[in-house]
């Protein structure tokens, strides 16, 4: 039977059951490979998929879940040998009935970065070497028992670049509806649906009963015309044994109510046995499947965050070069800690989403998109918007990002629509549109609808519906061409309610020219929002703009009982007088570790002292007592940290008044650190870092996990005369080793520090290390050795 | 299984994981800053443990698990007299991870403390998983203590065998890297031993650690088993 067929055929599909637990019940062995029985002993595989055929099954899962190519390394076989040879197995086994074979690739394993050190480009190229093997025996390909959406996304991809087999993908949740990694039912629905999944069900982990909720929340969220199956354990393991206990008859009573959720196939997973199987198909017999009406809501989301677009969405604009000279800095020289703190500001804030724009002339956008992009969603939630003109960088971004994104933009121009337009198809986001094209922007609100009729209807030839296109009607500054605020939100007002789409403003472009911006914005925004619009991309920290928006939802009734707006409120107290006289100096804030206060301190002495005076007359002199105190043994690391806190928070504002004057920031020197390749504990390397920044040193961060080739790179690129190296695990020191061995071999003249809880002097020497540094102050007195 | 989170963490013992001397009473601002981050490292967390009881084959005086020898001489010695071995895989998850992460920018203080805090945390919660695994022992079994890959001259190349003797990737979302490290970061897999009469185990000692040389507790005349 053709796929086509089996699914509109207008019953249910019957899937397989539990294929581990039948092998074991067939005496495999504890810690045996299940996937080499496909070559060791076939003839019993063959009695499991037949057991299944005559319980009613109309799809195997070939035994093929574990054969990827690392966890095939040591075994003696390669994956494509496996594959095809599982898929013989399940082929001759379905022969007479014509069920499917389908290829069935689970987890690789190891965990994804940044949780893991798996890299995605290998995790694809693992699952596509999967695909290649047996995308000409298979019928279709399901990706089941996922739990990082990442890796379902990297799974999903390389079936889809290397196949043109149906794919059905499943993923794993517990009864918080959430999987491990904290990946949502419509996170799941929306990035794996909006990337063309052809089903999308769950499998595995819990039983009928608890899945149930959860199917019926996928039926409601995953895209039209998609298949929604699922694949329950027999029911709960028993926590000592691991034994499951729901027998076929109450497994089959217990899926009985899936028949009227919208769920269009079914079958076991752990602990089910073809009796299960054919229990299940008796249950079922006689019913049909009903059709399903999935919510058309207009998302946004991270793996763990969605975001309804009718709930007046705060974006959060902080994440761009334009005009910001500090920001322009921190890209030149590729420090993502910056760009990350104003991430995390901005969400503290209440920013609901990020725009990330990181285009900048003379740096490689495409290259700094990608770094930013995973740096942003290993530290934040919010679902991202990318921010650029560059396909290259639009589509580097979009392949990395865990998530439905929305892309910022396209326009009415032909030829942008034709390079933009695919991309958001591929990796399922959706899009911004902005009312522009080769003619500029037309001043009335009627051109502007017509320009945006134009994006919905090249966006729907791309199968993006009109619920995902966001119509972007332009602000112009008032005080250059006053009449045009108001044909904005009637184009606005016109767009929403002719077009089915969602609207966007960028809002404080409003203002520009004028006194008290802050007035303008916060009217302008008031006024758009009443006018209909759903995204406005602000500043999260202006606070006059939160209260707007806050005010909004309460008085739309989007914030019920005004819940947000009073945890937001209560407790604001009217302003406080800034600081007064007497506040306390810098030099006191940094020595007893007050971040705010020394901030404070720093605002009001930068406006009277030079910068460099106020780094070298206060800072250092304070931080050096600080660190005298550490090494006399009168504060420890704790306080020193404090203090370093509380330096930081006042370097930044040196860096920022630097950039500000247009000079250039003055350094010390140097400094390449990294932990290295295979270790994920960076906590002391993050410690030394802000420890040589406080002493005036420039850092060049590699960030965990680095190669050793990437250290030898950066100090051939930077010429750092000094090198960190970190690492807390005995299995990593080999990689420490090595990473000096590259660095001595491609004769750089730099030397190198290493630093970590297992390592040891002797150690550190015989691995030809320069120094040893026990803790971060004798990194910095290291360097101050180095650089004197 | 899912474990329960306590209402807090005791605020001397994350300044102790800090850096702060045992003997020197850490200053408010510290306290302030162990306190916040229990807070946050408890909203973070969601403590999962998974457990096996698997039978221990004694080849001489080697113990094998499901068919591997157990390498080195002090598994040997935690598990003597025992006849089977509870396998225990603890992890806080990976929300605790992406907390760490976040803090790491920007505000390292606080990192450090989470990162103790969590540290602390995932202890406290495998002792609560080894109370579950205890309670679950039939009348007249007894149970050694915790004993884990890293320890003595047990090695940590071993953790993928461990892991994979619960299936913790499907059961608790807890893997291992390719250089043996659990994901996520706050995890715990540990063996014990079980008999039909008491048993100890067997301690590691110090004479294989390896941070015999750098080992704080050994500066100040203790141990980590002391804690």
């Amino acid at each position: 039977m053709q796929i086509n067929e089996l699914f509109s055929s207008g019953r249910f599909v019957l899937l397989d059951g539990g294929m581990g637990t039948m092998l074991q019940k067939m005496g495999l062995a504890p810690g045996a490979r299940p996937e080499l029985l496909a070559v060791t002993d076939p003839a019993l595989l063959g009695r499991v998929h037949a057991a299944y055929i005559e319980a009613g099954a109309d799809v195997l899962y070939a035994n093929t879940f574990g054969a990827s190519p690392h966890k095939l390394e040591d075994s003696g076989c390669t994956a494509p040998q496996l594959i095809g040879a599982a898929l013989d197995v399940a082929r001759e086994a379905a022969r007479a009935s014509g069920a499917l074979v389908a290829l069935d690739i689970g987890p690789l394993g190891e965990l994804l970065a940044p949780s893991g050190t798996l890299d995605f480009e290998d995790a694809v190229e693992q699952f596509a070497c999967m695909v290649r093997a047996g995308r000409d025996k298979a019928d279709l390909i399901v990706i089941e028992t996922m739990t990082d959406l990442q890796e379902a996304r990297a799974a999903l991809l390389a079936a889809k670049e290397n196949s043109t087999l149906p794919v059905l993908v499943s993923m794993s949740f517990e009864e918080n509806g959430r999987t491990f990694t904290g990946c949502t039912v419509e996170s799941f629905a929306a990035v794996i649906g909006g990337m063309g999944a052809d089903g999308l069900g769950i499998n595995c982990s819990l039983g009928p009963v608890q899945i149930l909720p959860l199917a019926k929340r996928l039926c409601e969220s995953a895209p039209e015309g998609r298949l929604v199956f699922v694949k329950p354990n027999a029911g709960l393991p028993d926590p000592a044994t691991g034994e499951y206990a729901l027998s076929a008859a109450d497994f089959a009573a217990q899926m009985q109510p899936y028949a009227a959720l919208g769920v269009g196939a079914l079958g076991g997973c752990c602990g089910t046995t073809p009796d299960h199987i054919r229990a299940l198909s008796k249950a079922l017999s006689g019913l049909a499947p009903v059709s399903r009406t999935p919510e058309k809501r207009s998302i946004l989301c991270s793996a763990t965050t969605v975001v309804d677009a009718a709930d007046a969405v705060v974006v959060g604009e902080r994440i761009n070069p334009t005009g910001k000279k500090r920001f322009q800095q921190a890209l030149r020289e590729g420090d993502m800690d910056y760009i990350l703190t104003q991430a995390v500001s901005q969400a503290d804030a209440g920013a609901q989403m990020l725009d990330v724009n990181v285009g900048l002339p003379g740096t490689d956008e495409p290259a700094m998109m990608q770094r930013t992009v995973e740096a942003l969603q290993g530290v934040v939630d919010l679902p991202l918007q990318l921010d650029s003109t560059s396909p290259e960088a639009l589509a580097r971004g979009l392949r990395r990002y865990c998530g439905k994104a929305l892309v910022n933009s396209v326009n009415g121009k032909q030829e942008v629509l034709d390079s933009i337009l695919p991309l958001c198809r591929k990796y399922g986001a959706a899009v911004i549109g902005l009312t522009l094209d080769e003619n500029g922007i037309p001043p009335a609100a009627e051109g502007r609808v017509a320009i945006a009729r134009r994006i919905v209807q090249a966006a729907a030839g791309y199968g993006i519906p009109a619920r995902d296109v966001y119509i972007d009607c332009l602000t112009l500054t008032v005080s250059a061409q006053q009449d045009e605020a108001m044909e904005t939100l009637r184009a606005l007002s016109t767009c929403k309610r002719e077009l089915g789409v969602r609207t966007v403003l960028g809002v404080s472009n409003i203002s520009f020219g004028l006194p008290c911006r802050g007035h303008l914005n916060a009217a302008f925004y008031t006024m758009a929002l009443a006018a209909g619009l759903d995204l406005a991309i602000i500043n999260p920290n202006a606070e006059g703009m939160m209260a707007a928006v806050s005010a909004f939802r309460v008085l739309t009734g989007r914030d019920a009982q005004a819940a947000a707006y009073i945890a937001r409120y209560a407790d604001a107290a009217p302003a406080q007088a800034s600081s007064a006289p007497g506040a306390m100096g810098l030099a006191e804030a940094v020595e007893k570790g007050l971040k705010a206060e020394a901030a404070q301190a720093a605002k009001a002495l930068l406006a009277a002292t030079e910068p460099l005076e106020v780094v070298n007359g206060t800072l250092i002199p304070a931080l050096d007592r600080v660190g005298q105190r550490f090494e006399q043994g009168t504060l420890y690391l704790p306080q020193l940290l404090q203090a370093a806190t509380a330096a930081q928070a006042a370097f930044e504002l040196v860096k920022q008044a630097i950039a500000a004057a247009g000079a250039e920031q003055v350094s010390r020197g140097r400094i390449v650190l990294a932990t290295v390749q295979g270790d994920i504990h960076d906590i002391g390397k993050n410690i030394v870092k802000v420890i040589l920044e406080n002493y005036g040193y420039a850092v060049t961060d590699l960030g965990r996990d680095v190669a050793p080739e990437r250290v030898v790179q950066a100090v051939r690129e930077t010429g750092a005369p000094l090198v960190g190296l970190s690492a807390l695990m005995t299995t990593t020191l080999p990689a420490m080793a090595e990473t000096i061995r590259q660095l001595r071999a491609a004769n750089l003249p730099c030397k190198v520090v290493v630093g970590g809880a297992v390592l040891t002097p002797e150690y550190a020497a015989e691995m030809g290390a320069d120094f040893y540094a026990k803790d971060a102050k004798q990194s910095a007195d290291i360097a101050n050795e180095i650089f004197a | 299984m899912q474990l329960a989170l306590p209402d807090s963490l005791p605020l001397d013992g994350i300044c102790r994981g800090m850096g702060q001397p045992a003997d020197v009473p850490a200053d408010a601002p510290t306290l302030a800053l162990a306190a916040e981050a229990a807070a946050r490292v408890l909203a973070a967390a969601r403590p999962l443990a998974v457990w096996r009881m698997l039978p221990v084959q004694w080849e001489d005086k080697t113990p094998r698990l499901a068919g591997t020898a157990l390498p080195g001489r002090d598994i040997a010695l935690h598990l003597r007299g025992c006849d089977e071995c509870a396998v225990l895989a603890v992890t806080l998850g990976a929300g605790c991870d992406q907390l760490l992460r976040r803090l790491s920018a920007g505000q390292v203080a606080l990192a450090a403390a989470a990162d103790s805090a969590a540290s602390l945390l995932v202890e406290q919660m495998a002792d609560q998983a080894e109370a579950a695994v205890r309670a679950a022992l039939p009348p007249g079994r007894y149970l050694t203590g915790r004993y884990s890959p890293g320890y003595g001259d047990l090695p940590l190349a071993l953790q993928p065998f461990v892991a994979e003797l619960v299936n913790a990737r499907r059961a608790v979302g807890l893997a291992v890297s390719s250089a043996g490290i659990l994901t996520p970061r706050k995890s715990i897999t540990a063996l014990l031993g079980a008999s039909d009469h008491p048993v100890k185990g067997h301690r590691a000692g110090c004479a294989h650690c390896a941070l015999r040389d750098t080992c704080q507790y050994r500066k100040e005349g203790t141990t980590c088993a002391d804690q």
